[in-house]
């Protein structure tokens, strides 16, 4: 049995976390939670039977505890997962990874010395059906032209409340203008640019924005190309009515279409349809395990095989991540300047 | 909020099982002796096992996936001990047919096809009490059998339902999709369609309605069937209950008795 503390209890925890846990509880049980508020950690713990504190170096002492999930603000991610990977703890950290190149040059460092695995929860990439869907892709032989990601979603809480009782959360505080368009990549898109990165016919190929736009009262547009292939990256949030989470990948001679579930809910995994010139479409609806489970699971086994550092190409992903939202951010700098 | 401490049986269904423990504000699992509530599976004898829980004191037993059984002697002892049997079929608590009953209920007579698509591995019994709770939510209970033929790969039937509108049924036994009940009534009115998925991890029901003012698609409901039926217990073991699970069964028996297949 792997023992699992967790750090940061907010809805990302309670909601996806926990219940996917309870379902694996063939291979995983929570002995320790933290959280900066008292009430929080005591709240989460009670029924779960968990220790708690507020105190993440408590955690990290407990011998109990054989992975830690990161799901702390995403400020600290790179101080968490430091920390964790220093006492000898297997670490799942939620997304983002870290939010700049000088924690990401920490984390490698960090990682480079790690006696146990270092995973991020992107859960889509870990998702069964979209995992074998660009494995029949690749396997074609295709080079996608174009890739698309789409991202219409109502507000969070109404998934969040299908899936547990959330403990009732501060208000938010009236914000002081709009998210930076940056951040918001880092925050949204960062679900999807591994898969994109992974359907890059060119990883070598120089990256250019040709348009970044916020789009009001929460989404954003980007535009670029990355060698021959154009990207396109649009996100509205907080829409009322149901949601639609596409990525959409063209080559000249098929097009690979993955439709994802909104987060928090647990309803299974993607779904996928790769047509192909000639009119042949493989078709795969959607399993019951998601892209939860599937993390976990990547966890379970590289623990069990004795995995080291970073797994899965994290730290790529992360950087290419980073590179992309920089570089948006800075197109968006330059047109306001002119 | 009230918690109550809650047994779950080895034999209860696993989706009961992971949905419990999303319920860390209501429930509290503890040991089979001391629990308010017990959730059983539906497997024959269930009456029994449901029986001698109320009779040990037990506040409410939940039956996941019955099979028709007589629940005449637990009806009794459940009205004398005050307490509740809850039945829970697959997909029976699943939101879009509270909002299918609500399209139906503005239309008369017509034809209801309920097809029914349920595993190799399911148990024919359990999946006659679904299809016949899906009916009973989704418009009335079964009144009438008309005609029935089935092998070992499904069965069709013709009958009525008690608000009058003609039923064809179909259970077809086949592991090419996942467990889903299709319903479609075609009224005068218009077309009404579901899909209502019978197993948990799916996506959201499908509802939608085709009529001269055009095409409704309802919003996808992101609550499943298992948690749908937990947040029923809760309430019912802490308010007043609504309705009484078995006295909807024995109206459903003879019906599912007529029902069977080779």
């Amino acid at each position: 049995m792997i023992g699992v503390g967790i750090v940061g209890l907010g809805p990302a925890t309670q909601a996806i976390h926990l219940p996917t846990l309870a379902r694996l509880a063939d291979e995983f049980r929570v002995v320790n939670v933290v959280d900066i508020d008292e009430a929080t950690a005591r709240a989460v713990a009670d029924p779960i039977d968990a220790g708690w504190s507020t105190s993440f170096g408590q955690l990290l002492a407990d011998e109990r505890v054989d992975v830690v999930a990161v799901c702390s603000p995403h400020a600290l991610h790179v101080a968490h997962v430091i920390a964790s990977l220093q006492a000898g703890k297997a670490v799942l950290c939620e997304k983002p990874l870290t939010m700049d190149l000088a924690g990401l040059a920490a984390l490698r460092e960090a990682a480079g010395g790690a006696t146990a695995p270092l995973m991020v929860g992107w859960m889509h990439a870990y998702d069964p059906v979209v995992e074998a869907a660009i494995s029949s892709w690749s396997a074609d032989g295709n080079r996608a032209s174009a890739l698309r990601v789409s991202t219409v979603l109502p507000p969070n809480h109404r998934f969040e409340d299908a899936a547990t009782e959330v403990l009732p959360r501060a208000p938010a505080t009236a914000g002081g203008g709009e998210p930076a368009l940056r951040e918001a990549l880092l925050t949204l898109a960062i679900h999807d640019l591994p898969l994109v990165r992974r359907l890059l016919p060119d990883l070598s190929a120089p990256l250019q924005i040709t348009h970044a736009s916020w789009r009001a009262p929460w989404g954003y547009l980007v535009l670029g190309r990355i060698g021959e292939t154009r990207v396109e990256l649009h996100a509205s949030l907080g829409q009322p009515g149901g949601p639609a989470w596409t990525l959409e990948a063209i080559s000249p001679t098929a097009s690979l279409t993955l439709d994802f579930p909104p987060s928090y809910v647990h309803v299974g995994s993607a779904t996928s349809r790769l047509a192909r010139a000639g009119g042949r479409v493989d078709e795969q609806t959607a399993a019951p395990e998601d892209g939860y489970d599937g993390e976990w699971r990547r966890m379970a086994a590289a623990i069990r095989e004795g995995a080291v550092g970073a797994l899965d190409d994290a730290l790529l992903d992360a950087e290419f991540a980073i590179a992309l939202a920089d570089a948006a951010g800075r197109w968006v700098g330059k047109a306001r300047a002119a | 909020m009230t918690v109550l401490t809650i047994d779950v049986a080895e034999d209860a269904p696993e989706r009961i099982r992971t949905a419990v423990a999303t319920f860390p504000r209501s429930f509290r699992t503890a040991g089979p002796a001391i629990a308010d509530v017990h959730v059983i599976g539906g497997d024959g004898g269930w009456t029994a096992r449901a029986t001698s829980l109320i009779q040990e004191g037990s506040r409410a037993v939940l039956v996941g996936d019955p099979v028709v059984e007589d629940a005449r002697e637990l009806h009794a002892v459940t009205a004398e001990a005050g307490a509740s049997v809850l039945l829970a079929p697959a997909g029976a608590e699943d939101p879009a047919l509270a909002s299918l009953g609500a399209r139906l209920g503005g239309s008369n007579g017509g034809l209801l096809e309920c097809r029914l698509i349920a595993s190799r591995s399911s148990s024919r019994s359990a999946t006659t009490m679904a299809m016949l709770n899906v009916l009973r939510s989704a418009d009335s209970p079964l009144r009438e059998l008309h005609a029935t033929s089935g092998n070992e790969h499904g069965l069709h039937a013709t009958g009525r339902l008690e608000s009058g509108r003609d039923v064809v049924l179909a259970i077809d036994i086949s592991d090419a999709v996942r467990p889903i009940a299709r319903l479609r009534v075609i009224a005068s009115v218009g077309v009404i369609q579901a899909d209502i998925p019978l197993s948990e991890r799916s996506r959201p029901a499908l509802l939608r309605e085709n009529s001269a003012l055009g095409e409704w698609h309802a919003e996808p409901a992101y609550l499943s069937s298992s948690r749908a039926v937990l947040a029923r217990l809760h309430a019912t073991v802490t308010g007043s209950p609504e309705r009484s699970d078995l006295e909807v069964l024995e109206r459903l028996i003879p019906v599912a008795r007529e029902l069977s297949w080779p």
